[in-house]
C-alpha cells in the first residue's frame, strides 16, 4: 500500500523546488516582514494613505505569497497534476463571485434608492462609543444582551393566539416594507410598568410635593463623621453634594424629596429608602439611572445612619 | 476488519486515491472558510467601527502562532519525507513535533482569548467580537482535529503501516496553516 | 492494474444469490458467502455499497411518509379550516408553521438527498464503472450514520418544549435567529443542527462518490464511456460541495445567534439580515440543480433502454450538464428580488436566471431526439420517464414568469411559487425516483415488479398530482399568499371557487397519498414472490447488468474491462440490438463488418 504514493512523489522536491528548509526560511522572512510592516504604519509618523497602503501590501499581499509557497512547496501542488489546482481554482472563483454578489447588500449602507439605516445607525453608534470609551476607559460597554424571555416559550402550543408571532404577518410584514425596515413587535414583559403607572405615580409626587415633610434636624457628631465616611466609603465617586449629576442621583436635597422608579413606584428620601437602597443598589433606581452601576459597599448600620445624618443636612 | 476493495487501489486519473480525496476535502474547506471570510470581509469594509474593536486584538499572540503553525508545517514536510525513505519512526517522531506545534498554537490561543474575556471582549460584545471568535474559534477546530488524526497516522506509521497518510494528513495540516496565514492579517492587522 | 492486486474480497466467494441482497433480517441467510456475519453486522454496521444504498432508500421512504403525512395535515387545515384533521387532530397556528417548515426541510434534505444522490450514487457508481465498492467503504457507512442521526435530531424537535421550528424551511433571520420571534427556542436550534449534520454526511459522502467516478474505473472505462448517470451524480456532488461551504458557515453563526446571544443577523449590533438569506440561497439554488442532476440521469438510462436507441448527443448532454452547474452559481439572488438587495444586482440575476432555461432545455430536447425514431416500449419506468419530461416541462416553463424580477414581485410568495416549486421538485424527487427504482429493481433483487400494479400506481399518481398543483397556480395567480394558516380571515381569498379549488386540490393529495400503498406492497411483495428475474433483463449495455442479480459483496464474479460507451443500441453491424460495454470485440469484427456491409 505505501508504494503507491512514493512512485509519484520521489524525489521530486530534490529536483524541482527549494528543499525544504530553504522554504521555510523564505516563509519566516516573509512572516517578519508582514508583522514588521504594519507595525511601521501605525507607529511611525506618514500620510493616512502611505500607511495604508504599507499595511495592505505587507500583511495582505504578503500573505498572498506565503500561502503560495505553502500551497506550492509544502502541499507540493507545483508537482501535482493540473486537475487538482482547476478542482481548487474553481471553488475560489465561486467565493469571489459569492463575494462580489453579496457585497454590495452587506459592504455597502446606501445606494441608488435605498439606504440600509439599521447598519448606519450602528456605524454611527459604535463609533461614538468607541470615542467616548477611550476618554472614559473605565465603563466598558459589553453588548447589549436581551434576555429571553422564558415564560412566552410554553405559549407556542397551547393555541392562544395572542402571544404568537404567525408567520403570515411576519412574512407580510416583510414584502410590504422590505426586510430592513421590518420592525417586529416584541412581546411585552408582563411585568413592565405602563403609561397609566407613571402617570399615576407622577401625580403622586406632586402631591407629595405640596405637604413637604417638616426639616431634618442632624446630629452634628454623626453628620461630622457621617462627611468623613461619604468620601472614604467612595460614596462621592457617584453622587455629589452640590446637585450635579454623575452616575448616581445627587445627595444635595435628598431629604423629602419624592422620586419616581423605573417601576413606577413612588419612593420619598427617607432613612427607609436611603438605607434599603445601600443595601440592594438595584432595587428601586430612580427612573433615568442605569440599573447595576451601585455596588454593594462594606458599611455596617452605624455607619449608614451617619452617612445618613450627613446627607440629610444637605440643603 | 477485511483489507480495502479494489476500487481504493485504482488509480484511472494517475493520482492515488487518498491523495485525490484529501485535495477534495480541501475544496469543501476552501468554501467554509470563504463563506466565513467573505461574510467577515464584507462587514469589515462596510462598518468603519471595526478597526478601533481590531485593536484591541493581541498582535504578538497573532504573530507568534503564525510562526508556531509555519515550524509545525516544516516538521509535517519533514515526517513526509521520513516516510517516502520508509523511515516509520522517523515520520512519527516528526508528527509528534508538529502535533506539539498544535498544542502550543492552542496553548497561546486560549491563554490570548481568556485575557479578551477578561477586558470584556466576548464572543456576545459585537458583529468583530463574533466574526474573531466564530473564525478563529472554527480554525481552533480543524487545528485539534488535525492533531487527533495525525495521532492516529502517526501511530501507525511507527508500526510501519499506511506511511502514504503521513504525506495527506500533512497536506491537510498546511491547509490549515495557510487559513491561519489569511486570518492572522483579516482579525489582528487590519485596524 | 488490479489484476495485479489479490482480490482480498469475496470476489471469487460468491455463490449464486437468490433473492434480496440486504435490505431486512430475513431467513435465508446462508446464500450470502458471508453467512458466519450476524445481522447487525450485515444490515447496519455494513460497508457494502449496496447495504449503504438501501439504508439510505429506506430511512428516505420512511422520511418521506412522515413528510407525506404533514403535508396532508396543514392541506386539510387549508381546504377545511378550524376542523380536526382525522389521524392528527385540530392543527393550531403554531402547529401549521412547524408541520409546513419541516415538510420542506424533510421533502429536500431527508428524501431527495439521500435517495437521488445518496441511494442511487451509491448503488450505481460503483456497478456502472465496475468496480467492486466505493473507494472508502468505512467512510461511506460513516456518512450514513452522521444522515441517520440528523433524521433523528430533526424529528426530535417535534417533541421539545416550544415544539419544532416553523420559520419556513428558509429559516430566515430575524425569526429563525431569535426565540423572541419564533417562540421555539429548541426547535429552532435542533432544525439547525439537523440540517448542518445532513451536510456534513453529504459532504462525506460526495467526496466519496467523486472520487470513486474518478478513480476507480474499470479498465478502457474512459470519460466519454462513463454511463450519463453516473456522471450525473458526480457533478451534483461537486456542484454541493462547492455551494455548500457558506451555508455550513451561516448555520454556525445562527446556531450562536439563537443560543449564545450573538448578532451576526442583527442590524443593530453589526450585522446584516441580508447575509442569512445570501448564505442560504447561495447554497439553496445550486442545491435545485443537486438533485436536478441525477433525476435527469436516470432518465436518461430508462429512455435509451426503452426506445433502442443510442443517446442523441451524448456529449452535448454533459456539455450542458456542466453548463448548467456552473450557470447555477449565477442565479441565486432571484429568491431575494424583494428582500432589499441591491436593485442593480437584481438585473444581473433576472438575465442569468432566464439564461439557464437555455441549457436545460437542450437537454429537454436531446430526450426527445433519443426518443425520435426509437421502438419504445411503454413499460412502467418508461412511463415515469416520459411523464418526468412532461411535468418537469411545466415546472420550467412555469419559471421564466418567476426569474423574471418584474413578475416576481407580483408573483412572489404566492401559492404560484408553490407550485411552479413543485413541478420542478416533484418530478426530481417523486418521479424520478419511480422511474429509477422501477428500473433497477430487477437488479437490486433480482426480480421483477408487477407490471399491471407498477401502470396502475403510475397512473394514479400521475393524474392525482396534476390535480393537486394546477388549481394551485391559479389560485396563487389569484393572489393567494403563502404563508396564510386560515384564508376565512380574508374576505379576497374566500371566494367560493377558491374554496371549491383548494378542496379539490386536498382531496388530489389524499388519493395520491393513498395510492403509495400500492408501490408499497408491489414493491415488498415482489421483493420475495415476484417473478426471477436474470441478469440483464433489459437487454442494456451498461456495466451494472454484467454482474449477477442481485449483486453479491464484491458485485462481479470477474472485474470487468470496457470496449465502448454505454449507449450503443441497435447497431447497425449487430444481430442483436444491443452491445454491452464489456463484451470483448470479437477478432474477425473488421471481416464480419465488410461482410455485412456488402450482404
Amino acid at each position: 500500500m505505501a508504494s503507491q504514493d512514493s512512485h509519484h512523489d520521489d524525489g521530486d522536491h530534490g529536483h524541482h523546488g527549494p528543499g525544504y528548509f530553504k522554504v521555510y526560511l523564505i516563509l519566516v522572512v516573509l512572516f517578519l516582514i508582514s508583522v514588521a510592516g504594519p507595525e511601521i504604519a501605525y507607529s511611525v509618523e506618514m500620510p493616512k494613505t502611505a500607511a495604508k497602503a504599507l499595511v495592505l501590501f505587507t500583511a495582505f499581499g504578503i500573505a498572498l505569497v506565503k500561502a503560495y509557497y505553502v500551497v506550492a512547496y509544502f502541499m507540493h501542488l507545483k508537482f501535482e497534476k493540473k486537475i487538482i489546482s482547476y478542482m481548487l481554482t474553481v471553488t475560489l472563483v465561486f467565493m469571489f463571485l459569492f463575494f462580489s454578489a453579496v457585497a454590495p447588500d452587506v459592504m455597502k449602507h446606501e445606494g441608488s434608492n435605498w439606504v440600509n439605516q439599521a447598519a448606519a445607525d450602528e456605524v454611527t453608534r459604535a463609533l461614538k462609543a468607541e470615542k467616548d470609551k477611550l476618554l472614559n476607559p473605565k465603563k466598558v460597554v459589553i453588548g447589549n444582551l436581551e434576555p429571553m424571555p422564558k415564560t412566552l416559550t410554553s405559549f407556542a402550543r397551547t393555541g392562544e393566539e395572542k402571544y404568537q408571532m404567525p408567520i403570515d404577518i411576519a412574512m407580510a410584514r416583510v414584502v410590504s416594507n422590505g426586510a430592513r425596515q421590518v420592525t417586529i413587535i416584541v412581546p411585552k414583559d408582563p411585568n413592565a410598568a405602563t403609561e397609566e403607572m407613571f402617570a399615576a405615580a407622577e401625580a403622586k409626587v406632586i402631591e407629595l410635593a405640596a405637604n413637604a415633610p417638616a426639616p431634618f434636624v442632624p446630629d452634628p457628631a454623626k453628620a461630622a463623621h457621617g462627611e468623613k465616611l461619604y468620601t472614604s466609603k467612595t460614596c462621592s465617586a457617584c453622587h455629589s453634594i452640590d446637585g450635579s449629576k454623575i452616575v448616581g442621583p445627587s445627595f444635595k436635597g435628598f431629604y423629602g424629596k419624592a422620586g419616581i422608579t423605573d417601576k413606577a413606584e413612588v419612593v420619598v428620601g427617607n432613612f427607609a429608602y436611603f438605607s434599603e437602597s445601600i443595601k440592594k443598589p438595584s432595587e428601586k433606581v430612580v427612573r433615568g439611572y442605569a440599573k447595576g452601576q451601585m455596588p454593594v459597599l462594606p458599611v455596617n448600620d452605624e455607619e449608614i445612619e451617619a452617612i445618613w445624618h450627613y446627607v440629610a443636612s444637605l440643603k | 476488519m477485511q483489507g480495502k476493495p479494489i476500487a481504493t487501489n485504482r488509480s484511472a486519473v494517475g493520482i492515488p486515491t487518498g491523495k485525490l480525496a484529501i485535495w477534495w476535502l480541501l475544496a469543501s474547506e476552501i468554501v467554509i472558510f470563504g463563506g466565513i471570510l467573505a461574510a467577515y470581509v464584507m462587514h469589515r469594509i462596510g462598518h468603519e467601527e471595526f478597526g478601533s474593536y481590531a485593536s484591541h486584538t493581541n498582535t504578538m499572540a497573532g504573530a507568534i502562532n503564525t510562526f508556531v503553525l509555519l515550524t509545525s508545517s516544516l516538521f509535517a514536510v519533514y515526517a513526509h519525507q521520513a516516510a517516502e525513505n520508509g523511515d516509520g519512526k522517523k515520520a512519527f517522531n516528526y508528527l509528534m513535533l508538529t502535533i506539539g506545534g498544535g498544542a502550543i498554537f492552542l496553548v497561546i490561543k486560549s491563554m490570548e482569548w481568556t485575557h479578551e474575556i477578561h477586558l470584556g471582549y466576548t464572543l456576545q460584545s459585537n458583529a468583530f467580537w463574533h466574526f474573531y471568535y466564530t473564525a478563529a474559534g472554527v480554525h481552533a477546530l480543524h487545528v485539534i482535529g488535525g492533531m487527533i488524526a495525525m495521532g492516529i497516522v502517526a501511530f501507525r506509521a511507527r508500526a510501519g503501516q499506511e506511511l502514504q497518510r503521513v504525506e495527506l494528513v500533512g497536506i491537510y495540516w498546511h491547509f490549515v496553516d495557510v487559513v491561519w496565514v489569511f486570518l492572522f492579517p483579516l482579525l489582528y492587522i487590519a485596524k | 492494474m488490479d489484476e495485479t492486486t489479490t482480490p482480498d474480497i469475496g470476489v471469487t466467494e460468491d455463490v449464486p444469490h437468490t433473492g434480496h441482497a440486504g435490505h431486512e433480517a430475513h431467513d435465508d441467510h446462508g446464500h450470502d458467502a458471508h453467512h458466519e456475519e450476524g445481522f447487525i453486522r450485515k444490515y447496519l454496521w455494513s460497508c457494502d455499497h449496496k447495504v449503504i444504498c438501501f439504508q439510505y432508500l429506506y430511512t428516505g421512504m420512511i422520511m418521506a411518509a412522515i413528510g407525506g403525512f404533514m403535508a396532508y395535515c396543514f392541506r386539510m387545515q387549508l381546504a377545511f379550516p378550524g376542523q380536526e384533521v382525522p389521524l392528527y387532530g385540530y392543527v393550531t397556528s403554531a402547529e401549521y408553521n412547524a408541520l409546513v417548515t419541516n415538510h420542506g426541510t424533510i421533502m429536500i434534505f431527508w428524501v431527495a438527498m439521500p435517495v437521488l444522490i445518496a441511494a442511487f450514487g451509491n448503488y450505481l457508481i460503483p456497478l456502472m464503472i465496475g468496480c467492486d465498492d466505493m473507494v472508502f467503504p468505512r467512510l461511506n457507512r460513516l456518512s450514513y450514520q452522521v444522515f441517520l442521526l440528523s433524521a433523528v435530531v430533526l424529528l426530535c424537535s417535534f417533541f421539545v418544549e416550544g415544539g419544532a421550528f416553523g420559520g419556513a424551511w428558509t429559516a430566515y433571520p430575524p425569526l429563525s435567529a431569535k426565540a423572541q420571534y419564533s417562540l421555539t427556542p429548541l426547535g429552532s436550534t435542533l432544525w439547525v443542527v439537523a440540517v448542518a449534520l445532513e451536510f456534513a454526511a453529504f459532504l462525506m459522502g460526495g467526496i466519496n462518490f467523486i472520487t470513486t467516478a474518478m478513480n476507480s474505473r474499470a479498465p478502457g472505462m474512459s470519460l466519454w464511456d462513463i454511463p450519463i448517470v453516473v456522471w450525473f451524480i458526480v457533478i451534483a456532488s461537486i456542484l454541493f460541495m462547492a455551494s455548500v461551504g457558506p451555508l455550513i458557515a451561516g448555520a454556525v453563526m445562527l446556531i450562536f445567534d439563537q443560543q449564545i446571544g450573538t448578532g451576526f443577523f442583527d442590524p443593530d449590533r453589526g450585522g446584516d439580515p441580508i447575509m442569512w438569506q445570501h448564505l442560504f440561497w447561495f447554497f439553496g439554488h445550486p442545491e435545485v440543480y443537486v438533485v436536478l442532476l441525477p433525476a435527469m440521469g436516470i432518465v436518461a438510462e430508462v429512455i435509451t433502454v426503452f426506445s433502442r436507441k443510442k443517446l442523441f448527443a451524448y456529449k452535448i448532454v454533459l456539455y450542458t450538464a456542466f453548463a448548467t452547474g456552473i450557470l447555477s452559481f449565477f442565479v441565486w439572488a432571484h429568491h431575494q428580488f424583494i428582500s432589499g438587495i441591491d436593485p442593480r444586482m437584481a438585473n444581473i440575476f433576472t438575465v442569468t436566471t432566464v439564461l439557464i432555461s437555455v441549457p436545460l432545455a437542450e437537454m429537454m430536447f436531446v430526450y426527445i431526439a433519443t426518443l425520435y425514431g426509437g421502438s419504445i416500449r411503454l413499460t412502467t419506468p418508461m412511463l415515469w420517464a416520459l411523464a418526468f419530461l412532461a411535468e418537469f416541462l411545466i415546472g420550467g416553463v412555469t419559471g421564466i414568469y418567476l426569474g423574471a424580477s418584474g413578475s416576481d414581485i407580483y408573483m412572489h410568495d404566492t401559492y404560484f411559487v408553490l407550485a411552479h416549486f413543485h413541478y420542478t421538485f416533484y418530478p426530481i424527487a417523486i418521479i424520478g425516483v419511480f422511474a429509477g427504482l422501477t428500473y433497477w429493481f430487477p437488479k437490486m433483487f433480482g426480480r421483477y415488479m408487477s407490471e399491471f400494479w407498477g401502470k396502475v400506481h403510475f397512473w394514479i399518481t400521475v393524474v392525482s398530482f396534476n390535480v393537486i398543483f394546477i388549481p394551485l397556480f391559479v389560485l396563487g395567480a389569484a393572489g393567494q399568499h403563502r404563508r396564510i394558516y386560515d384564508f376565512r380571515n380574508y374576505p379576497d381569498l374566500s371566494h367560493e371557487w377558491m374554496w371549491d379549488l383548494r378542496q379539490i386540490a386536498t382531496i388530489a393529495l389524499v388519493v395520491m397519498l393513498v395510492a403509495q400503498a400500492i408501490f408499497l406492497v408491489n414493491f415488498f411483495y415482489s421483493m420475495f414472490k415476484g417473478e426471477k428475474a436474470p441478469a440483464n433483463p433489459y437487454n442494456a449495455n451498461t456495466l451494472e447488468w454484467a454482474a449477477p442479480s442481485p449483486p453479491g459483496h464484491g458485485n462481479f464474479d470477474e472485474l470487468p474491462t470496457v470496449y465502448r460507451g454505454p449507449y450503443e443500441y441497435s447497431h447497425p453491424d449487430r444481430d442483436v440490438d444491443f452491445w454491452p460495454q464489456n463484451e470483448p470485440p470479437v477478432k474477425e469484427s473488421v471481416e464480419s463488418t465488410t461482410t455485412s456491409a456488402v450482404t
